[in-house]
């Protein structure tokens, strides 16, 4: 977009350092002819990200139209330097000295602005100007040999590319304005009502001939490139140009006005004319729901999605710029950055765009960049992850998503802080907390304890029931033994007489008077021995005992010396007269104890 | 007369090591593509592994290291809750799967609840609650078996010790299956829709985070029905949204 000339005009600066603002102006030519154009552009730099677009003024010699803007950020050992420049193409509308008045920006309240700029607008010198054929809305034309009546001397019509297009998808609004016979001044043009739809202007102004209904029509054709905000069916309201038409005017010579009118028009005169288009509808489709991917953010064009990290490789607490860039055709006004993964080992700081729009080829295009600033806060070898940029492709109607990534990252330890000469006596440092991540592997496999193991081993039903089934049958032996005891009160009593033993030592170990305490473990040892040997306890002595035990089954010397001696001792303990020394309560226990040994060494040795 | 012996003291820390090797790899083959990076590479010999040996934790929580690492956070909580199940009182395990859980919006603890009841609660695993229950109840039969049979022996106070360590197991075993749904499932994809009906032609009546557990109550063909107790939710979710625990 440089032009071939550049005579540059400075603002005066005069700003605070507050924001450090500067705008200047420049066109490609000084003289113009009145079928060519002027390219004005307008800088805007400052150390601020969001730089203040220029207020245009009023030009009522020019029609101005907007060919786009390229906008630049640039983060430079910590500091932002933004610039913007604007480029518009003036189109004149009348010979003569026209003045392109100081355009201005606010900062902070103060007014910065451009100095004026002077262009000389001149008659055409009958060779064309290269590039586009020289425009302006109804620029006036020879007038054209051969008429038809059904021909109108001044329409337009407004067409748009497409009908039906999806929301912020492109569509070319085109309105062309055709002039058949000469104009007297230029005519005013009123661009239609666009409401609903963002719009970028798509110049310059195309002029051509045309021969339509056999007549010969000088075109002049205005496009807009439009995107639709809202899904919908939507009407592009008429656009209308307003013209004087010439026209030929009898003058009667004898007539009292004769050399006012002859003076004024001199056989000339004009009709104001107004022409409009028919209203334009676009259909315009909503985005399909279907396959929407979750980071999709309303961009709709064909654009390519690249980053950069710079540098790669640095120490804890440097930065880095992390540049990402949405490329291609469609509304970059509306992309919005991807969203940045969470990366808690760096400080990220807010994210700054820049834009540069083209219009090329009738299609608005370019590139919009988003830089990051990343703070490295740890040291070690990471990666940022996976960024996506997801679009809606309008002519393969579907969504595709771009991805860059994984970067990696070599952050190397910064320098060391020096050790201080006093010892502080502020609190101890605490660990300071960086990331959070899964902890790592278990190399070693966990040993799986015996107990899980029989959970294991008892799935199997059987295994679960086989103890109760054990039990069931030991309770049915125990019933029959039980039975078998009622039906023979002898074999019972043999069953019972541990038992029965057990208890009266038990009661004999609790009984405080020791004569009654005596008296139980002799009734315990005849009763055990009586049940035992089925014999009946009344009236039996030691001897008799002895006599079944040795003589009859076989007992060896020893249990039956050691019943010869405990029969004794109760019987002692039993008959000694109270206060002797057999009676002491404190052999009682000690007694029982013997008692219950000799009952188990007997138990074993009578068993039927 | 048989041995009075009884099996009810804890065996525990028996090891029961099993060499572990798949087609895919080994363990040690995993853990270098995993500490390499390449963790797509670790993930299918860990999920081989996990295949091999289901009741080793260690291949579950390595598989769901992997999972975790490539982005798959529902795969991966699935994962842990395997591991968690087999070996909770493992302190790596228990981190990761609070970890995993975190990030799904859930937490291991819920609010409220002391964290030592949990670990309390969850000192044993289910298989060793199982086998504790399980031996108690046939030394509690056997004890008494043998004691109607010769009420000599010295046996009431193994027996009502083994009664006690069967109640107690098998109250704890109920009081966890009340705290876990019987058939548990985690969440695979990012905004999974619970519609009220097993077909796309149902209205859509949630969406769920990658990462939350929710109870199976049915299937019906691609669908299955799921709960969350917790939000009050129920409905069809697709059978590829959720991965079984």
């Amino acid at each position: 977009m440089r032009p071939a000339l550049g005579l540059l005009v400075f603002a005066a600066l005069a700003a605070p350092a507050a924001a450090e603002l500067s705008i200047s102006a420049q066109v490609d030519k000084t003289t113009v002819a009145l079928n060519d154009q002027v390219t004005l552009e307008v800088f805007v730099t400052g150390d601020t990200a969001r730089m203040p677009e220029p207020q245009l003024p009023s030009l009522p010699n020019f029609s101005v139209y907007s060919s786009g803007h390229v906008q630049n950020i640039s983060i430079v050992n910590g500091q932002v330097q933004g610039s913007v420049t604007y480029s518009f193409v003036l189109v004149p509308r009348f010979v003569g000295r026209a003045v392109i008045p100081p355009l201005t920006v606010e900062d902070g309240g103060k007014r910065i602005a451009t100095q004026p700029i002077e262009v000389q607008v001149v008659r055409p010198s009958g060779q064309r100007s290269s590039g586009p054929a020289p425009a302006r809305p109804g620029a006036r034309p020879p007038v054209p040999g051969g008429r038809r009546a059904d021909a109108p001397d001044l329409f337009v019509e407004a067409s748009v590319d497409r009908p039906s297009a999806f929301v912020n998808e492109q569509v070319t609004l085109s309105v062309r304005v055709h002039v058949a016979v000469a104009l007297l001044g230029n005519p005013d043009y009123s661009a239609p009502d666009t409401s609903g739809f963002f719009k970028e202007d798509l110049p310059p102004l195309r002029s051509y001939k045309r021969t339509l209904h056999e007549r010969l029509y000088y075109v002049t054709e205005v496009k807009t490139a439009l995107f639709a905000a809202a899904p919908g069916r939507h009407v592009i309201g008429p656009a209308a140009i307003t013209a004087q038409v010439q026209k030929d005017v009898q003058i009667d010579p004898f007539a009292g006005d004769f050399f006012e009118k002859f003076l004024r028009g001199g056989g000339l005169g004009s009709e104001t004319v107004q022409v409009r288009t028919e209203p334009v509808v676009v259909e315009i489709l909503p985005l399909p729901e279907e396959g929407r991917p979750d980071g999709f953010k309303g961009a709709v064009g064909d654009f390519t999605f690249s980053a950069s990290l710079k540098p790669s490789a640095l120490k804890v607490g440097e930065p880095a710029e992390l540049t990402l860039q949405v490329k291609g055709k469609g509304n970059l006004k509306t992309v919005s950055a991807p969203p940045l993964p969470e990366v808690k080992a760096f400080r990220v700081y807010d994210t700054l765009s820049s834009l540069g729009l083209t219009k090329e080829g009738d299609v608005v295009q370019g590139f919009k960049t988003f830089k990051t600033v990343l703070v490295a806060r740890a040291s070690g070898e990471t990666r940022l992850p996976e960024i996506a940029f997801s679009f809606f492709d309008p002519k393969r109607r579907l969504y595709r998503t771009q991805k860059v990534g994984p970067i990696p990252i070599s952050v190397d330890a910064g320098d060391a802080e020096p050790v201080p000469l006093v010892a502080s006596r502020g609190p101890a440092p605490s660990p300071t907390a960086l990331d959070a991540d899964i902890h790592y592997l278990l190399a070693l496999p966990l040993r799986r304890t015996a107990t899980a193991a029989l959970a294991g081993a008892a799935d199997a039903a059987w295994l679960r029931w086989l103890p109760p089934l054990l039990w069931a049958l030991c309770l049915v032996l125990h019933a029959a033994r039980l039975w078998r005891a009622r039906l023979d009160p002898v074999e019972g009593r043999f069953q019972k007489a541990r038992a029965k033993a057990g208890r009266r030592l038990a009661a004999a170990r609790r009984e405080p008077d020791p004569g009654r305490a005596a008296a139980l473990l002799g009734e315990a040892l005849t009763g055990f021995l009586a049940d035992k040997l089925r014999l009946s306890p009344h009236g039996l002595t030691l001897r008799q005992v002895l006599s079944e035990l040795r003589d009859r089954r076989g007992l060896r010397d020893a249990p039956a010396d050691e019943l010869k001696a405990l029969w004794d001792e109760v019987d002692a303990m039993r008959y000694a007269p109270s206060g002797a020394a057999g009676a002491k309560s404190g052999s009682v226990p000690s007694l029982a104890s013997r008692l219950d040994n000799l009952m188990r060494v007997l138990d074993k040795e009578i068993e039927s | 007369m048989s041995r009075r012996a009884l099996f009810l003291a804890c065996l525990l820390c028996v090891p029961a090591a099993a060499p572990a090797q798949t087609a895919a790899g080994t363990p040690a083959e995993a853990h270098e593509l995993y500490q390499k990076g390449r963790f797509e590479e670790a993930a299918a010999i860990y999920e081989a592994l996990a295949a091999a040996e289901p009741l080793e934790a260690s291949h579950h929580y390595n598989l769901g290291n992997a999972r975790y690492k490539t982005g798959q956070l529902g795969r991966a909580t699935a994962c842990y809750l395997r591991a968690f199940k087999l070996a909770p009182r493992d302190p790596d395990i228990r981190f990761n799967l609070a970890f995993a859980l975190e990030r799904a919006g859930e937490a291991l603890v819920l609010p409220g609840i002391p964290e030592a009841l949990h670990r309390l609660v969850y000192l044993l695993s289910g298989e060793e609650l199982q086998g504790i229950f399980w031996s108690s109840w046939a030394a509690f039969f056997l004890l008494w078996g043998l004691y109607l049979l010769d009420s000599r022996l010295r046996l009431p106070t193994a027996l009502v010790l083994a009664a006690l360590i069967a109640a107690g197991s098998g109250g704890w075993l109920a009081l966890r299956g009340s705290l876990e749904p019987p058939e548990l499932a985690v969440v695979t994809l990012p905004n999974a829709e619970v519609r009220s009906g097993p077909g796309r032609n149902f209205s859509a009546s949630y969406t769920l985070p990658e990462g939350r557990r929710v109870e199976v109550l049915g299937a019906s063909g691609d669908w299955v029905e799921i709960g969350v107790a917790r939000d009050g939710i129920k409905g069809w979710i697709r059978r590829d949204s959720i991965e079984r625990v």
